[in-house]
């Protein structure tokens, strides 16, 4: 367990030195060497091949004025048009901003949410309230954003719980779960509600791999809980937190559907609406077609791309792996 | 208008579960027309009458004739008693093939191995059709998929309201289907006389071109659905509360607005209004459908939101709001309006007719209490009023184009079984399944459904919209018949002449993409959002972004069919 | 390390699990710590308790309720248990969902821990181009569409195999196991173990397995949590089979009634009210989605506190 209490260059140092030995060897040699890790790897590359690039190669339709009912090149090649027509819809960039904005909030609240409440559970010690408080919290994750929603709209709603407990002590309705305003603060609290207790799942068990003795290696040297949680458990669990960040950062631009779908004519379209209801609306209902949906679609891998790509720069600079080296 | 509502409901809350954006993005929409290189979503028209091709009618002599004789189409007849049914089909054609029909299906599904479909095939001569329950809240948007892929067994059900997500419905129609022209052109009494005795009106509007340009290519394509006229939805109030109250049910939209605000008490938890947004533009006079009318004076066609009374309608809505006469959670999309309206928090509900005979089930078998009645027609400033009224096949039965000849003369032997009328032993089985099974004769001799019949013959679709009856009457429990009848007749004086009559016309893009903000807009306006006074500023912003390119559309298609 | 082990072990003797050398947290700390948690738990479980309540109740007393959430049933019923245990078809949807997420995260294991190991050496043969091809996922879905036809013209259309292979692998789940196998499992022990002769295979299931089995519980469970709730693939690929997974049958009641306030459409007409589910109904099948997940937990946590002990012995 070594290896994830140092921090991450000297690990990532000796993956690089390992090539060096091996490019003196042959493509042959090498294959005869590492076969079973081939081996091991075929029956992913087989699912992804048909699962995942033999479908994939339909984006090129993105590029095309597509029928299904036209043999495939006989479909015109349009260029960038649909692309255009996606960059000029006025409500193309409304969208896009909600989008990023409910991208930040989720990354810069939820996530840190996640990790706080694996740390609260890392400190308690009696395992039966951690079991306990564990066992509950996770639950909502399993529930459709119809039914959060719902309980949503029967606790927190202008005829809700909390508003009629209000409203017997002389209180006002909430106006909350309506105000296009608050969403973003709305739209926080379900994604806490629902999906903060399952995220912690995962940071306890990075926690769950950090070697006790170092606690108490530290505590004998005097090292106070705070210092200790500074200096072992962050350290220990922050490999996974830049690998999750990135990951994160890579489906940025899908923040989901149902919950703005769902909660639209309440709080108003200007309030919900991502690219994701955009596309829903221009593509299925407005019927601008495959080629478009598409496109939009091409387009958030872009950016997906990109933001992946910069995440993981800045996380070789910072001396963590991130989700691959530079060899 | 033959076009439903773009404000169904099914639309805006949709289940399709975007998983990414390639999932949403990707109904796989074939289109047409122009924007820059795109040929794409450019609308189109269909007309629907005036072929030489369709089946001869032949008028199908009803067992029995109605008890309450009405005015067809928007104030139909009905039957107050159940008579002793006849068989219609007395050659039973004998089939031996089997089959698969994909249907959508809402709520829990049946079981397949129920004896109802058994003692149907049975009934009709043999022929297995094997139900596909396809979800019904998906199944617009699924069923693009399955056609696109050629995957939907040997035939599918789909209604007309669900073409909003197949644009260029006509290319997957002409590329998919089978082309029944050959097989039911001219006389076809003698193999199917109850296909025969279907209103010509509605063979025509299952016909498509197969070439857009070229009228002359169109074709039948499909097995049409009944045809019911009336209205089709209506505002419900409860009369007891009402009653309770020492109000009276409401006669003009101010008297309704005067109940309203007597009725309401935000502190205490109660209000008169829910929903408003889909039914209450009639109450204006605002057009249905598309939401055009054609202007005598100016000569042109005019979109609801340029007429001063759609600023009224929104004043109204807003004003609900305002004054806090509506369910605060009212567009939260979550509550459950009719489940509101039982327990007395709100005073007044849209919902479809069905509504009306399943409230007074309830109340009969103890499972609610209270009364409601429609509200009838009503309008605004003294007006006179207009009233919303469907008179279009509900949807289609098509058939793959695999099937070879014999089977799809096979198959139209079971639509003929299913065309059958009220008064008729195929009706019965169909309608109400097994005696003993399914229902039990009542008292007075009509049909009611034991619990198993209600879970499998009464809830879902299955082979009762088969195909369209020769004739369709208001039948079911004798008062709900009688009110319903007596309904109608109040309200057809106001249904709203139909100005696309003998055309099916689909929007251009751009201006379902236009309408879906206004609407958005609309609604911000009604919740207190956005001000009245930027009303004109959204008008105008939707006929720069699409609204024009409809009326021009619209416009074009509207000459060509009342020869301007 | 041997005082590690016995500090856990030796709970009943103090007056909590505390090791020796943790320093008593002070009480307004602990205090704190405590409301907030009591807040946060209180929070979710009032509405689930809310849910378990309404599907609890009687008839009555939801009709008074206008169909919204009950705290407190005033007279119980298990009247929507008995429906849905009585008819079978949901049963059957149950029993079907459990063996889906059973062989899916079977399959889907399999497929993630192979192509993790086999990717987790950087320069062995092949590694750059394979890991690209695996990072290419993230950056878009393939729509609907193209989807749909590759199951369907591998015959998978309407064959429970379309809700499992399609989504087998997921590469969020191979890139954290591959990153696990690469920074927390030592070079030394797989160097050892070579060095006494073992292959890639031994390797891989004598040495690095065992190291990783709380990063892989939490990866099953990630897996099973996925096919636990497939719902749109199977109204897309399964439309003809009777047994759908159990959220189609969930969704279905919970959107059955509100997709529908008839409108303008003619459809309303087919969706009679009478066979629509109680609002009791609904959240007795919410209950018999989450049940299942509740019982399992503890078999997770498990996991974790074994990783904790190995850990402790290991280092």
């Amino acid at each position: 367990m070594a290896a994830l209490q140092t921090s991450a260059p000297p690990a990532s140092g000796g993956g690089q030195a390992r090539p060096r030995i091996k490019r003196t060897q042959t493509f042959g040699q090498r294959l005869r060497h590492d076969w079973p890790l081939l081996v091991l790897t075929l029956p992913a590359l087989v699912q992804l091949a048909v699962f995942f690039y033999w479908p994939s190669a339909w984006n090129i339709i993105a590029f095309m004025d597509y029928s299904p009912y036209r043999p495939f090149w006989e479909n015109p090649f349009v260029g960038l048009a649909w692309f255009e027509r996606l960059f000029s819809d006025p409500y193309f960039l409304p969208a896009l901003g909600n989008t990023l904005k409910f991208a930040l909030a989720q990354l810069m609240f939820v996530f840190p949410l996640s990790i706080g409440l694996a740390l609260l559970m890392h400190s308690v010690v009696s395992t039966k309230v951690r079991s306990t408080f564990q066992s509950i919290v996770y639950l909502p994750y399993f529930f459709s954003w119809v039914l959060v929603v719902t309980v949503f709209i029967q606790m927190l709603g202008s005829d809700g719980l909390v508003s009629n407990w209000a409203l017997g002590f002389g209180g006002d309705r909430l106006s909350f779960t309506t105000d296009g305003d608050t969403f973003v603060l709305l739209a926080w609290m379900q994604w806490a509600w629902k999906d903060a207790g399952w995220g912690m799942i995962i940071f306890l068990a990075a926690l769950a791999s950090i070697n006790p003795s170092l606690y108490e290696a530290a505590a004998v040297d005097g090292a106070s809980r705070w210092k200790r949680m500074w200096h072992i458990t962050l350290p220990g669990i922050r490999p996974v937190i830049v690998l999750l960040l990135i990951l994160q950062l890579g489906g940025i631009l899908t923040v989901g559907f149902e919950q703005y779908q769902l909660q639209r004519e309440a709080v108003g379209y200007q309030a919900t609406e991502v690219l994701d209801t955009f596309v829903y609306y221009r593509s299925i209902i407005g019927s601008q077609g495959e080629s478009f949906g598409t496109a939009a679609g091409l387009f958030k891998g872009a950016i997906g791309l990109v933001l992946i790509l910069i995440a993981n720069n800045v996380a070789h600079r910072l001396g963590e792996q991130g989700i691959y080296q530079k060899s | 208008m033959a076009t439903p509502s773009r404000r169904s409901p099914f639309r805006r809350r949709s289940l399709f579960k975007a998983a990414g954006i390639g999932t949403a993005g990707a109904a796989g929409l074939p289109m047409i027309a122009a924007c820059g290189d795109i040929e794409s979503g450019s609308g189109s028209t269909q007309v629907t009458e005036g072929f030489d091709f369709l089946p001869n009618y032949k008028e199908w002599p009803l067992p029995i004739e109605p008890d309450l004789v009405g005015e067809p189409p928007h104030h139909p007849s009905g039957f107050t008693s159940y008579p002793e049914p006849v068989q219609a089909v007395t050659d039973l054609p004998s089939g031996s093939g089997t089959y698969e029909f994909t249907i959508p299906m809402w709520g829990e599904a049946p079981s397949k191995d129920d004896p109802y479909y058994a003692a149907v095939h049975e009934a009709w001569g043999g022929t297995v059709i094997n139900i596909r329950h396809a979800d019904g809240n998906t199944f617009a948007d699924t069923s693009a998929q399955w056609l696109q892929a050629n995957e939907f067994g040997d035939g599918i059900q789909i209604f007309s309201w669900m073409l909003y997500a197949h644009p260029n419905f006509r290319e997957t129609v002409a590329n998919t289907f089978y082309d029944l022209t050959d097989l039911l052109k001219g006389d076809i009494a003698d193999r199917w006389p109850l296909l025969a005795g279907r209103d010509t009106a509605a063979w025509g509007k299952s016909v498509w071109s197969t070439d857009p340009e070229d009228p002359e290519t169109a074709r039948i394509f499909g097995i049409p659905g009944s045809i019911l006229g009336g209205p089709a939805n209506a505002v419900y109030g409860r009369t007891d509360l009402l009653e309770a109250a020492g109000l009276a049910m409401p006669t003009t939209v101010e008297e309704l607005l005067e109940v309203g605000r007597a009725w309401s008490d935000d502190a205490a938890g109660q209000w008169a209004f829910f929903g408003t947004d889909w039914f209450t533009p009639a109450w204006f006079g605002l057009a249905s459908g598309e939401g055009w009318i054609w202007d005598e004076e100016q000569d042109k066609l005019i979109h609801n939101c340029e007429r001063p009374e759609y600023t009224e309608w929104l004043e109204f809505r807003r004003t609900l709001h305002d004054e806090k006469l509506q369910h605060p959670d009212a567009a939260s999309g979550t509550l459950e309006p009719k489940d509101l309206h039982k327990a007395g928090t709100i005073l007044f509900h849209q919902d479809g007719i069905q509504y009306w005979s399943d409230f007074t089930n309830q109340v009969k078998g103890g499972e609610a209490e209270g009364a409601i009645a429609p509200i009838g027609a009503i309008a605004a400033n003294g007006r006179t009023p207009l009233v919303h009224a469907v008179n279009d096949v509900e949807g289609w039965v098509f058939l793959s184009k695999d099937l070879s000849q014999e089977q799809v003369e096979e198959i139209l032997d079971v639509a003929n079984f299913c065309s059958a009328p009220y008064g008729t032993k195929e009706f019965e089985i169909l309608e109400y399944g097994v005696e003993g099974e399914h229902f039990n004769y009542g008292d007075d001799g009509t049909p009611v459904y034991t619990e198993l019949g209600t879970a499998v013959v009464q809830a879902p679709v299955n082979y009762k919209t088969f195909s369209g009856r020769v004739q369709t009457f208001l039948t079911g429990q004798p008062e709900f018949v009688q009110d319903r009848f007596e309904y109608n007749a109040t309200m057809k004086d106001y249904i709203e002449a139909n100005i696309w009559e003998g055309m099916r016309v689909e929007s251009p893009a751009d201006a379902v993409a236009a309408d879906q903000a206004r609407q958005d807009q609309e609604n911000d306006i009604a919740y207190g959002r956005a001000e009245l006074s930027e009303i004109p500023s959204m008008v105008e912003t939707y006929l720069n972004n699409g609204g024009e390119a409809a009326r021009e559309h619209f416009t074009a298609a509207y000459k060509a069919l009342h020869g301007k | 390390m041997t005082t590690t082990a016995t500090a856990t072990q030796r709970p009943r003797t103090r007056k909590s699990n505390r090791p020796a050398w943790d320093e008593e947290p002070s009480f307004v700390g602990k205090f704190a710590k405590a409301a907030f948690m009591i807040c946060y738990a209180a929070a979710i479980v009032i509405p689930i308790w809310a849910i378990v309540a309404t599907s609890f109740a009687s008839e009555e007393a939801l009709q008074r309720a206008g169909g919204n959430l009950l705290l407190l049933p005033t007279d119980l019923s298990v009247q929507a248990y008995q429906e849905i245990f009585s008819g079978g078809a949901l049963t059957d949807s149950l029993l079907l969902t459990i063996v889906l997420t059973a062989i899916g995260t079977a399959i889907s294991m399999v497929l993630t821990i192979g192509a993790a190991y086999g990717l987790s050496r950087p320069g062995t043969v092949l590694h750059r181009p394979l890991l690209l091809l695996i990072l290419f996922t993230f950056l878009f879905a393939p729509g609907m569409y193209p989807n749909f036809l590759v199951v369907q013209k591998l015959g998978l259309f309407n064959s429970y195999w379309s809700l499992i292979l399609p989504m087998a692998l997921n590469a969020f789940n191979l890139i954290v196991l591959r990153a696990f196998f690469m920074n927390s499992v030592p070079r030394e022990l797989i160097d050892a173990a070579k060095m006494d002769g073992a292959g890639e295979f031994k390797t891989l299931f004598r040495v690095v397995l065992p190291m990783s089995k709380a990063i892989l519980a939490v990866i099953a469970l990630f897996y099973a949590v996925m096919y636990w709730n497939i719902y749109f693939q199977a109204v897309l690929y399964i439309p003809s089979l009777d047994t759908q997974p159990i959220q189609v049958v969930l969704q279905r009641m919970l959107m059955s009634t509100q997709g529908l306030p008839g409108a303008a459409s003619s459809a309303a007409q087919y969706q009679s009210d009478v066979a629509a589910p109680t609002a009791a109904l609904k959240m007795a099948v919410v209950v018999c989605t989450i049940v299942p997940i509740v019982i399992m937990y503890p078999f997770i946590q498990k996991h974790f506190t074994k990783a904790v002990i190995t850990g402790a012995i290991k280092g």
